[in-house]
This record gives C-alpha cells, sequence and structure tokens, in this order.
C-alpha cells in the first residue's frame, strides 16, 4: 500500500542576536528539518543556520531592487508553501520573532492552516524584547503604545503621550511603493509633523538598533524630536518615544471601585 | 562555517567568553586563529565595521503597510518565480 508523504511546516525566530538569541525548541526544528528556508537578518547568520542543517536556503534573494516588499514576501511564502506541498518537513527561519512586525511568517501559518498542514508556529527574542532590556523600559511602568511608522501615517490614531510610544520601521515612514530602502528626510519630517501635534518639538527620543552579533553594541541615540528628519538612520531603527506628561488618575473611575469595595 | 562564525556563536551563548577582559579574549581569538583585522573588529565593538567583516547586510522583515486594501496583481509572476527557485534546488 502506498502512502502519500504529507509536508510539516515549522515557522521559528532565531533571535536578534546570532548564536545567543535561539530557543531550543526553534533550534530543534531548524536541525531536524529536511529543508530550511531562512531570512535572516546577517550573512553571518545564514553562515551558521547552514551549520545546523546544510539543506539551508535564504530568501534574501527575494528582495530586489524596484520589487515592493510585498511582492516579496509574497514569493516568500510561495515557495516555502511549495516544499511543504512537495511532501517535505520544512522549517522557515526569520530573525527575532517570526510573529512579530512580520506579515512573511504569519500568511504562512494561516495559508498552511488554512491547507490543514501540520504547523508549528514557534517565537524567537525580538527586537522588542531587547529594547526593553537594552533601554531599560518596563512595558508595564506607564505604559507603552507599538505602531508600524506608515501604519501610524495612514492612520488616525490616539496616542498617550503619558505612556512611551515606540513607532517601528520610521526609515520606511511613509514609503507607498514599498520599493525603498533607505530613509527619505520628506517623510520623516511629516511623521515628525504628526508627532509634533502630541509632543513638544525639544522632547527628546531615542534611536534605538538591537546588536545582531554578540561583540557589537547596541545603538542608543538621544536626540530632539524637531532634528529627527536629519539623523541617519537604517531600515531596522526604532523610534522610542518618553512620556511627555505624567499619568494623569482616573478620579471617577477610583471612587467607583472604591464604593464597589465598600459595598462588598 | 568560517572560524570568525564559530567564535561568534560561541560569544554569543557563552556567559564566560563575556565576562572575559580583552587579553584573555584576544588569547581565545588566537585559539580561533581570527585574523587581526577580525580582532580588531571584535574588539572595536563597532556594529558597522563588524558588518563589513561578514558581507552582513541587514534586511528586515517587515510588515506591508498600504493605505488602502489592494489586491496583489503579481501573483501569478510571484508563483512562476518560486516554482523557478524551487526547480533549481
Amino acid at each position: 500500500m502506498h502512502s502519500i508523504k504529507s509536508g510539516r511546516l515549522s515557522v521559528v525566530g532565531t533571535g536578534m542576536m546570532l548564536g545567543a538569541h535561539i530557543t531550543p525548541i526553534a533550534k530543534s526544528y531548524i536541525e531536524e528539518a529536511d529543508i530550511v528556508f531562512a531570512s535572516v537578518s546577517h550573512s553571518a547568520s545564514e553562515a551558521w543556520l547552514s551549520s545546523l542543517n546544510p539543506n539551508f536556503y535564504s530568501l534574501q534573494q527575494f528582495y530586489g531592487e524596484g520589487r515592493s516588499r510585498e511582492q516579496t514576501y509574497a514569493l516568500m511564502v510561495e515557495t516555502v508553501l511549495s516544499a511543504v506541498n512537495d511532501g517535505k518537513s520544512v522549517c522557515a527561519a526569520f530573525y527575532g520573532h517570526p510573529g512579530v512586525f512580520a506579515w512573511a511568517p504569519h500568511e504562512l501559518v494561516r495559508e498552511a492552516r488554512r491547507l490543514s498542514i501540520e504547523v508549528a508556529f514557534e517565537p524567537g527574542i525580538s527586537a522588542e524584547d531587547c529594547l526593553y532590556t537594552d533601554l531599560g523600559i518596563d512595558p508595564g511602568d506607564v505604559g507603552c503604545q507599538h505602531f508600524a511608522a506608515s501604519q501610524f501615517m495612514y492612520h488616525q490614531r490616539r496616542v498617550d503621550p503619558s505612556a512611551y510610544l515606540v513607532i517601528w520601521q520610521p526609515a520606511m515612514a511613509g514609503d507607498l511603493s514599498m520599493t525603498r530602502f533607505e530613509p527619505d528626510a520628506r517623510y520623516l519630517r511629516l511623521l515628525v509633523e504628526l508627532l509634533l501635534e502630541t509632543y513638544p518639538a525639544g522632547h527628546k527620543v531615542v534611536l534605538y538598533e538591537a546588536a545582531t552579533l554578540p561583540f557589537a553594541d547596541m545603538r542608543s541615540d538621544e536626540v530632539l524630536l524637531e532634528k529627527l528628519a536629519e539623523q541617519p538612520m537604517a531600515m531596522h531603527t526604532t523610534l522610542v518615544i518618553p512620556p511627555s506628561q505624567p499619568l494623569k488618575r482616573n478620579l471617577e473611575m477610583i471612587e467607583r471601585i472604591k464604593s464597589l469595595s465598600e459595598k462588598a | 562555517m568560517s572560524n570568525l562564525i564559530k567564535f561568534a556563536v560561541e560569544f554569543g551563548s557563552s556567559a564566560k567568553l563575556r565576562a572575559m577582559s580583552e587579553a584573555e579574549l584576544i588569547e581565545v581569538m588566537e585559539s580561533y586563529e581570527l585574523t587581526q583585522e577580525e580582532q580588531a573588529a571584535i574588539l572595536s565593538r563597532e556594529p558597522k565595521r563588524l558588518a563589513d567583516l561578514s558581507n552582513g547586510d541587514v534586511y528586515c522583515v517587515l510588515f506591508p503597510e498600504k493605505p488602502e486594501d489592494e489586491e496583489g496583481e503579481e501573483k501569478k509572476e510571484d508563483k512562476e518565480e518560486s516554482q523557478n527557485f524551487l526547480k533549481a534546488i
């Protein structure tokens, strides 16, 4: 009797830092797969992954001049799922956390589940995780809002100036074509204009980059909000805006809570 | 895997290595047969210099955001390119 070999998919995070941030289960999925596809931050990380599993293929080649990132991610998804459909045990590894600010891994998992493919989705240490320890910020302290820069600009969002605001990918702000790989000060000025509706021009903000190599330093540059557009930025630079106002007590709610407690 | 990457992986996962003095670290790097250029870049801790050592281009997996939802029209071409890639491996 012939049996049809069904493919399996694992989507894992490799963490931000080479060799330091991967979980044991993610490493095991990479080692045990028939084939590994990866989109990681560094050629050194690719070399390391290929040492864990020699049947390794980089997805970086799908990034191309003039091709939108949307097309690139669709190609990544199509390629990985084709290998699964060939009956292989496939691991797709993405740097950082595969479920945080990452369209392709989520789409892979959605599509695999839609096709009733067995799928494992494993976290990794994200840039956000590194940000909290590198900058000494506790998101539970006064709260923390996160937005992708372009989404933040395209929609009307309610910013709470008494909480931290983290803007991801500011270098790509307003990139309608999704083909830019460099920041453009004209769009950054628009982002600054929007932020100035909430924060004073002299408010100090932080440009942050997590370290991806273990012996490299992270970036943490404090700049004035009004000077933001002129600062050097990479695709992976994150903008961290500390609170500009103290927390305000909701006295009415406190009173209602007290009255409930008294009745109890 | 190059000695530089072997050392990077070891360094990344070893609290002992991270706590070493510069002189101790140089000794370990010598044992990995790292070049003087590689050793100097590691000791500098400068991300750009280190990235240049290993041709490290950084690309990010982003969330592709458009002002309005648009249906992609390039799916057929994507499928063909993906199939060609798979045939090649």
